[in-house]
């Protein structure tokens, strides 16, 4: 064969090859954090989420995670379009949606829902969920945040002076109340309250049932340890989408979608708490309960106007819905939030 | 199967068959043979919801069973046969399912999707013929073992027969619908379903969950005109299902599905899919017939692949659920007087007055320690149902 004719047939080949290639939207990639990797509930919720947003006219792929920091650090490069991430590690970007963890601020898994099925039907908060360039276009549930104590005993909140308390430093509302209840602050991440909290190096640890079993909890509670029957906040991974790279349109489909996956992943939560032994399960007293209430509305209240980190519309939105669910509550009778 | 797997299988039947050629040695007695199967091999099987399992271990044995004494071991024969079918009718569901999901591809598959659908359907037919065919094969040891079958008397049956009797009847049963969806390649006739119907009265419906009730219900519901006067066939089959569900063997349910299935009542398959599954929320298997209650959800669990690869490409995700489930429209919880908590004004009232302030965005923006304060509905807020 000749050189010409060589490149002709190379030619006629590439031309061949670009005629059949079928006309393909362009990918767009979602990082996607989850401890347990492409074997998590929460990876598998969001791949097949990724399948139906296919159809919203870009390709949606996922990358798995394990570390939550590079997921965020890699979506703030540029090497992911989106990111799924817990509220509090995504509160820098958006301090309303973020907003939804509040100390306190929903108590049960039907408030987050009535919460979660609002924020994805209201223009307002719409408009809210978007900030400098990055939309929060949905919430998955990961479970009521919960406090586990090395001592049972410590239930009540003048109890928790002094005690070390394995926090995440990034958390600024944590590291608020910690300080607030005169505790001390341990820093820890996700992938050290375990072995923080087992060895005995701090009396108490913060986290949802999900983790009890893969952070080997137990090995910290047996000899007399405990799991405070009251939702210290309700725990979200939140997607967040580049705007720039997404079309017209898709944060809406998303939240819709992601509010009709709620039931799937509230039933992986409700699941991991029927798996925690009863006998760790410590219940508070209505007066005690009561106490922590009013612990709860004062950092939310400091939060929101000393520290800017909580949105005051939010607050106001969770307060509606804890009244409407106990309207005897103290809090429904007064106007501070 | 290439000659070295048929070795390994043979190597690995080979205690199996040597147990059963010893005791056929021993004894040389059909009867034997019977009583090892359904009191041993019966026995261990329906613990174990595995039909995978039981329809490659039908398929290897029935030609050794059928060898072992001068008269053959009918009984045995009738659950080897049926069990063996289990393997054709899973490949011909499969089929069905391809078929039913080209149909629905037209835009994926474009002009080559006539010749996927075709060769789905060719597939599907010679599976569900094949099944038949087993089918048949195990109603006819049951013929063999008791003779004519709703005669005017009914067989004498030992009670630790009697599931080899049920199973034979539904084995009647099945060859039939699978006759029809494979071609008619065994012309059974149609009157075999009222043939069935009259066995079934030779059985305590109690005993054996209610699935006496539902085949002979199911009969009459395919023959329309077949049944008592003055009784409803879909009723009593949903009446049989419903008794059936308490077991914990839910045969009844599926037998529902199937039937309806085949009849094209959309309706009563969807009912009976949802029953299905809440059943299996509320009661658990019953662990001595859990092969059986396995069984009966895949027949169910079929039919819902189907609705849902004719409605939306793809089978079932959630056993349940269902593609018209979807289409009604999420319930939103109006717990603040259909206006937007977080700020917009009302969709309905564009134009709202200085006395109707409702909190803007921007409002909020301007002073964030100030949340809108929404009207409160008194009632309890109603949660959505997943």
């Amino acid at each position: 064969m000749t050189r010409m004719s060589r490149w002709i047939a190379a030619g006629l080949t590439a031309l061949s090859m670009a005629v059949a290639a079928p006309a393909h939207a362009e990918t767009r990639s979602i990082c996607v954090y989850d401890p347990a990797g492409k074997s998590g509930d929460y990876y598998g919720l969001m791949s097949k989420y990724a399948t139906e947003a296919s159809t919203w006219g870009v390709e949606v792929e996922i990358k798995a995670y394990t570390d939550e920091e590079t997921a965020a650090k890699d979506y703030e490069a540029g090497q992911c379009d989106g990111v799924v991430a817990t509220g509090v590690r995504l509160q820098r970007f958006n301090r309303f949606a973020a907003t939804i963890e509040a100390i306190g601020g929903l108590q049960t898994y039907t408030q987050l829902k009535q919460m979660v099925t609002t924020l994805a039907s209201s223009a307002g908060a719409s408009a809210k969920l978007s900030q400098d360039g990055n939309t929060v276009v949905g919430f998955i549930p990961v479970g009521a945040v919960y406090l586990f104590v090395r001592d049972r005993e410590v239930d009540t909140v003048p109890e928790l002076a002094g005690k070390r308390i394995a926090t995440m430093a990034y958390d600024k509302a944590s590291v608020f109340m910690v300080d607030r209840v005169g505790a001390i602050m341990v820093p820890a991440d996700l992938g050290s309250i375990g072995p923080k909290f087992n060895n005995g190096d701090v009396d108490a640890c913060y986290v949802s049932a999900p983790a009890f079993r893969p952070f080997e909890l137990h090995r910290g509670l047996e000899g007399g340890g405990g799991i405070l029957k009251a939702p210290l906040a309700q725990a979200t991974l939140q997607v967040m989408i580049r705007d720039s790279k997404f079309p017209e349109g898709f944060a809406d489909k998303s939240r819709k979608d992601l509010n009709g996956r709620f039931g799937t992943a509230l039933s992986i939560i409700e699941k991991a708490e029927a798996d925690i032994p009863a006998k760790f399960w410590v219940d508070i007293p209505a007066a005690t309960l009561a106490d922590w209430d009013q612990m709860f509305q004062g950092v939310r209240i400091s939060l929101r106007d000393e520290k800017k980190a909580y949105d005051g519309m939010m607050l106001g939105v969770m307060k509606t819905l804890r009244c409407t669910e106990n309207g005897s509550r103290a809090e429904c009778a007064e106007n501070k939030e | 199967m290439p000659r070295s797997s048929a070795t390994a299988v043979l190597r690995l039947l080979a205690p199996v068959t040597a147990t059963a050629v010893t005791l056929a040695a021993t004894t040389g007695c059909a009867a034997k043979i019977d009583r090892f199967t359904i009191d041993r091999v019966v026995a261990v099987g329906t613990d174990v919801p595995d039909t995978g399992k039981v329809c490659h271990l039908g398929a290897a044995l029935a030609h050794p069973l059928a060898s072992l004494s001068r008269k053959a071991p009918h009984k045995a024969l009738v659950i080897a046969e049926l069990v063996s079918a289990l393997c054709d009718e899973g490949v011909a569901n499969e089929a069905e399912l391809d078929m039913d999901r080209a149909k629905a591809n037209l835009s994926a598959l474009g002009a080559e999707r006539a010749d996927e659908i075709t060769d789905a359907r060719i597939r599907s037919e010679r599976a569900h013929a094949q099944a038949a065919a087993r089918f048949e094969r195990s109603w006819q040891h049951l013929v063999a073992a008791y003779g004519e079958i709703g005669g005017e008397e009914c067989p004498r049956i030992k009670e630790k027969d009697e599931v080899a009797y049920l199973l034979g009847l539904i084995g009647g049963t099945l060859a039939l619908i699978h006759d029809k969806r494979g071609g008619t390649t065994l012309d059974i006739p149609l009157d075999r379903l009222l043939v069935v119907a009259r066995g079934t009265e030779c059985l305590d419906d109690e005993r054996w969950w209610h699935a006496p009730l539902a085949l002979r219900a199911g009969a009459w519901a395919t023959i329309p005109g077949s049944g008592p006067e003055g009784v409803d066939p879909w009723e009593l089959l949903d009446e049989a299902a419903q008794k059936g569900e308490g077991s914990g063997v839910r045969v009844g349910r599926a037998m529902q599905a199937l039937i309806a299935g085949n009849s094209g009542r959309g309706e009563i398959v969807q009912e009976a899919i949802r029953a299905h599954a809440a059943s299996m929320e509320a009661t658990p298997t019953d662990a001595d017939w859990a092969l059986l209650d396995r069984y009966a959800f895949e027949v169910s669990r079929h039919e819902s692949d189907r609705i849902w690869v004719d409605a939306e490409g793809h089978r079932t995700e959630t056993f349940g659920e269902l593609p018209s489930d979807e289409k009604e429209a999420p319930v939103v919880p109006d717990l603040f007087s259909g206006a937007d908590p977080f700020g917009a004004a009302p969709a309905a009232e564009p134009e709202a007055s200085d006395e109707d302030e409702e909190p803007t965005d921007d409002d909020a923006e301007a002073d964030e320690g100030e949340a809108p304060t929404p009207t409160i509905r008194k009632e309890a807020p109603e949660e959505e149902t997943e």
